[in-house]
């Protein structure tokens, strides 16, 4: 049941997104009060006492905050799409391989002990390992869609059982680059898989940003069709979809948004799956509103739960992905029993 | 101005699917395809609309129709398939409203136009309900009204025509008449209309041409009056019947 009207939750998730943005950024191990905020705001860099504040605040907090919501919201998007497209309300931008093939890519890196690109320029900052879980990513998905596509076009089915293989295949060479790897990376690599934004800085926002951008000026034009493709692929085609354009459109745009999204968050479960799910239940599965709904809800999520993972055990942080999973498992319990009860009480 | 089929055949793994197949669709007639399951029906339709590709040509209104862009073909040809995979909340009229996708008709007029296609197909105190609670029947009928919905206007450019793969098999009584009472409006109305059916006497009341199909070959067809008798009947399906007339309409009456 539909509880909201479309733009009245637009209009919530508008105004939340400002509070929640500015409270991520007080909140910390050393809060920075309004006050302070303010003044660090409006003032021009001659006040030394405000010093270790603006560092904060602009050197630590600022790329992070703004990472969570940049890679919520592709998370989100990118669940929204790959549901749509799979018309499986199940589908999460994991299936077509991205997020295990990215953290093999991660593996690789780590345990080759490649180190860090600091001497190339417009690189500085991203450190191999993102590189390395960047193309593991994207080759996962390049391999998924081959196997998926023949002169016939893709066939859907063919590809979440090629994203299946693919996981098993990156999760076994995952496990034997584990098996190599010494104390020290092997902590490394699991860090990186529990997903966490503490490596936030500005190269990686620019990284989510460019991500997202893209994202949100191509996928928006596509919402009819997507809403068109629940009907299934041929109806889609009798009402003038070009399913196959849209699709190989889809698939690409997802694969290069989780694909940085992974590489610079690592694999942050469940936001792709229960965004979606929760905005769809709230206002019906019509794209046009639910992608940018699921957006501002994905964004507004994560940086919510990566101010929890900072605060919780402050000094100390839990990964983000732990929260996210944490909280995503009961939910999807929930939202199964749920379908569950539903047929049976249709039957 | 025509959906044409010339030669067609279709052979997939060693089965003939479909053979030497011509046939016209033209503006303002019905054209009923009858035939035992697996006799190719579905995939003649499948032909008829680019989606299986197949040796031969299919045209419509000249132009093959491989090279008709998805969006302009969409404006006059709407396709109605024997099942929807649709398994996502949206309310009826939503479901209804995709049908003016490839329309830019302005969403005053679309949601004059949905709210008039599903009254026409007895819907409308479904209008707001959510799709996938509806009975069997329900949902076939929503869909109903999306392709009707789909090709609702006269096109300034050219014919429209409409394609029905069994749409009446979960439909009772009063909705099988309701049916066949839409789809001879739209024979007035000039579309071309070709359905898929398994009442012989539901294709023999509303139908201009039969075309009675085996094994992927037209057995035959023409006018109900020459397609059905009791000889093709007991050909091609197996069954001995008696064909009688219709009391009001005098078309052929099959009884079994």
């Amino acid at each position: 049941m539909r509880q909201l009207a479309p733009n009245l939750l637009m209009l919530i998730l508008v105004v939340l997104l400002f509070p929640v943005l500015v409270t991520a950024l007080l909140l910390g191990p050393v809060a920075i009060t309004p006050a302070e905020f303010l003044e660090i705001l409006s003032d021009g860099g001659d006040q030394i006492e405000l010093a270790q504040g603006r560092l904060i605040l602009w050197d630590i907090r600022a790329p992070r905050v703004l990472l969570s919501a940049l890679v919520g919201l592709c998370l989100a998007v990118c669940g929204t799409a790959m549901q749509g497209l799979f018309r499986n309300p199940l589908a999460d931008p994991s299936l077509i391989g991205v997020s295990s093939g990215a953290s093999a890519g991660a593996s690789v890196m780590i345990v080759l002990g490649a180190g860090s690109l600091y001497q190339f320029g417009p690189l500085a900052g991203l450190s191999s390992v993102t590189l390395g879980a960047f193309v593991g990513g994207f080759l996962a998905v390049l391999l998924v869609y081959r196997l998926a596509t023949s002169s016939r076009g893709t066939s859907v089915a063919i590809m979440l059982l090629a994203g299946i293989a693919i996981t098993a295949l990156a999760g076994a060479l995952n496990s034997l680059f584990s098996f190599v790897a010494n104390d020290e990376m092997l902590r490394r690599i699991s860090l990186w898989q529990m997903g966490s934004l503490d490596a936030a800085n500005w190269p990686r926002v620019w990284i989510a940003a460019l991500a997202t951008i893209l994202l949100m000026a191509i996928l928006p034009r596509h919402s009819r069709a997507l809403n068109a493709l629940l009907l299934g692929e041929s109806e889609a085609r009798h009402l003038g979809v070009s399913v196959d354009l849209v699709k190989r459109r889809l698939i690409l745009l997802t694969a290069l948004a989780v694909g940085a999204s992974v590489a610079v968050a690592g694999t942050i479960a469940f936001i792709g799956l229960i965004i979606p799910h929760i905005i769809r239940m709230l206002i019906g599965p019509d794209h046009s509103y639910l992608i940018p709904g699921t957006a501002l809800a994905g964004a507004i999520l994560l940086v919510i739960a990566d101010t929890v993972a900072r605060v919780a055990l402050a000094p100390a942080e839990l990964p983000a992905g732990i929260l996210t999973a944490m909280l995503g498992t009961p939910f999807f319990f929930f939202l199964l029993l749920q379908k569950r009860r539903l047929e049976d009480a249709s039957l | 101005m025509t959906l044409a089929a010339h030669n067609l055949s279709l052979l997939r793994s060693e089965v003939t699917l479909l053979a030497d197949i011509n046939l016209a669709i033209d503006p303002g007639t019905i054209t009923a395809v009858l035939g035992p399951n697996g006799a190719g029906k579905t995939s003649l339709l499948r032909a008829l609309t680019g989606e299986l590709t197949v040796n031969g040509r299919v045209t419509l209104q000249n132009t093959d129709i491989q090279d008709w862009p998805h969006a302009e073909r969409a404006k006059c040809m709407a396709v109605l398939p024997q099942h929807s995979l649709l398994d996502f909340p949206f309310t009826a009229q939503e479901v209804v409203m995709l049908g003016r996708m490839p329309h830019d008709s302005g969403a005053a007029q679309d949601r004059a136009i949905v709210k008039a296609a599903l009254s026409m197909v007895d819907c409308d105190y479904l209008a707001k309900r959510e799709y996938t609670r509806l009975s069997g029947g329900e949902k076939q009928r929503v869909h109903f009204a999306r392709v009707l919905a789909q090709i609702w206007e006269p096109m300034t450019s050219g014919d429209r025509f409409l394609l029905l793969d069994e749409p009446t098999a979960s439909f009772d009584l009063a909705h099988q008449r309701m049916a066949v009472d839409i789809v001879r409006r739209l024979r007035q109305d000039g579309v071309g209309v070709m359905i898929i059916l398994h009442d012989l006497n539901l294709a023999a009341r509303c139908a201009d041409q039969i075309v009675l199909m085996q094994c992927g070959h037209i057995y035959v067809s023409g006018a109900p009056a020459d397609v059905l008798t009791a000889q093709t009947v007991r050909d091609v399906f197996q069954v001995d019947v008696e064909i009688d007339r219709h009391p009001y309409s005098d078309t052929p009456l099959v009884i079994v």
